[in-house]
């Protein structure tokens, strides 16, 4: 109830922000993570060398 | 990539640059700017990194000509100026696990008291050269698959512990009010300069853009790996964190201490915004002390994990650039643990300069983007995103609206925001050019004018020793 009631009295700017900046920024993440799961191509696993720089965590 | 991005830009800065910004006010070009700063020069970093496979000086030389190797040494110069001040906050972060875990940390604290106790003490010194220690140590060993293999059980372990800690929050009596402040935004501060030259430098900072670290991480990336999608992840995994950060701090300090916090309490939009609140929010969670100790010691062990790898890939950065330059892998991480103890001591020790150097290296960032679309534009940005940036065979291919960013967008983003600072500051502060001046253009002028100048006038020794290292 607090948070109905809360959700009423908030201003057009401020829901209008909230829905810009996290509709954005999540919006943006989940897409790109569909993308990733759903339509990246998959290719046959190429036998690579294994980078030889310290940074490197894709091993 | 994503683990070399999130750190303390996300947990500790974001929610001081928001409040120091007007909340809402902030939020509209922080997230605009996502999109047309950060991600088009991540793409940029990462594709320059593959391309030339070398440090920021000869990456820059390669791509934009050998006459701008001095611009790489600048982006170079901006990351490891940063280095510098970086690693207090990783010690802060150490420090905090330290006090989690001999039970300083309690419900009967005074996180205020502690926190002002503890930055008025040495202990941010030693902390300081721990980490620096560490960083430096993991680097000249190579251990860093160590340090990531940790971080594959920390990080996960720092996104749950981040979720249902927002839940907390959002859930204490008056976390609405913080909600609110978040995104409620005001046209007197969209109009203020130093709100927008905020957001895009926390922007940068969230996501990494411009700070070169990427571009030495993909040098040494498989041929195969995707440029765009990382790109793209990289920048919305880290501000959807930051945002998260944001939610949590602005409903804790809003239930806890409401909106007087902000405005004038207890230190509140200072450095210690996350190390005062965060612990207090600790102690809201059901479970009495013995979870909500589990949770600060766990959550703050995390986050020192999480900045600790963002800081080697600094210090893999600038000892890299020093190794291109000629120097022996043990003396490059040598000099750049010296130089961070040194010039990191006195941040550590002092918050005015603290202060100074995260304005002057933040505003630096946007300088670095800048150089970075310059050298491109020297390459041919169209030539560059056919030839460079669209080569990976599991990624989405970047269309010509592409081109019209890196020519147009960064250019005028970097020109107008650093042009309207200088015009209004200069023209409205009387102290503005005084270099001694925590936010003053002095003070910027005179720490980027003196490496610029080095740079051009050794300009040639630079790119024939980088691109021969």
């Amino acid at each position: 109830m607090a948070c109905k009631k809360e959700l009423k009295r908030v201003s057009l700017a401020t829901l209008l922000t909230m829905i810009f900046t996290v509709g954005s920024v999540y919006g943006g993440l989940f897409v790109m993570l569909g993308y990733v799961f759903f339509f990246q191509r998959k290719e046959e696993a190429i036998p690579e060398e294994e980078s030889a720089h310290p940074l490197n965590t894709s091993a | 990539m994503i683990g070399v991005a999130v750190g303390a830009g996300n947990i500790w800065r974001f929610s001081r640059i928001v409040a120091q910004n007007g909340g809402g006010s902030f939020m509209i070009p922080w997230v605009i700017f996502l999109f047309i700063w950060s991600i088009p020069l991540i793409i940029a970093e990462i594709a320059m990194g593959k391309f030339t496979r070398k440090a920021p000086i000869g990456a820059i030389a390669l791509v934009g000509g050998k006459r701008f190797g001095w611009m790489g040494a600048f982006i170079a110069t901006v990351s490891t100026g940063i280095l510098f001040y970086y690693s207090v906050v990783v010690g802060w972060g150490f420090s905090y696990f330290f006090y989690s875990i001999s039970g300083h940390i309690s419900p009967t604290t005074s996180y205020v008291t502690l926190w002002n106790n503890y930055s008025h003490s040495f202990l941010p010194l030693i902390a300081h050269i721990f980490s620096i220690g560490v960083g430096c140590l993991v680097v000249y060993k190579g251990i860093v698959h160590g340090i990531e293999k940790s971080n594959r059980f920390l990080m996960p372990a720092l996104l749950v512990m981040i979720i249902v800690i927002a839940i907390r929050a959002v859930t204490l009596p008056g976390a609405w009010g913080g909600i609110e402040f978040l995104f409620t935004p005001h046209l007197e501060d969209l109009l203020n300069y130093r709100v927008w030259i905020a957001a895009l430098t926390q922007n940068a900072w969230d996501t990494g853009a411009g700070w070169g670290l990427l571009l030495v991480y993909a040098g040494y990336a498989k041929q195969k790996e995707s440029i765009t999608i990382n790109g793209c992840l990289t920048a919305f995994s880290n501000n959807a964190v930051s945002l998260l950060m944001g939610v949590i701090i602005f409903s804790t300090v809003f239930a806890l201490d409401g909106v007087g916090a902000l405005i004038e309490g207890a230190g509140s939009t200072n450095t210690g915004l996350t190390f005062i609140y965060l612990p207090r929010l600790f102690g809201e969670l059901p479970g009495g002390p013995f979870v909500s100790n589990l949770f600060a010691s766990l959550f703050f062990l995390a986050f020192s994990f999480a900045a600790l790898s963002s800081m080697i890939s600094m210090v893999q950065l600038t000892s890299q650039t020093l190794q291109e330059l000629g120097l022996s892998h043990k003396t490059a991480i040598l000099v750049t643990g010296l130089l961070a103890i040194l010039v990191g001591g006195f941040a550590a020790i002092n918050s005015f300069f603290f202060e100074n150097q995260d304005w002057v290296w933040s505003i630096g960032l946007v300088v670095s983007g800048l150089f970075i679309a310059c050298a491109i534009i020297r390459y041919g940005v169209d030539r560059y995103r056919k030839t460079v940036v669209n080569t990976s065979p599991q990624d989405f291919k970047l269309g010509k609206g592409y081109n019209f960013i890196i020519r147009v967008l960064i250019p005028v983003q970097a020109v107008v925001l650093i042009g309207w600072y200088f015009i209004q500051s200069g023209s409205l502060d009387p102290n503005g050019w005084n270099p001694l001046r925590v936010y003053s253009i002095g003070t910027i002028l005179m720490q980027w004018g003196v490496p610029i100048v080095v740079f051009l006038l050794c300009n040639r020794w630079l790119v024939k020793r980088s691109l021969k290292g």
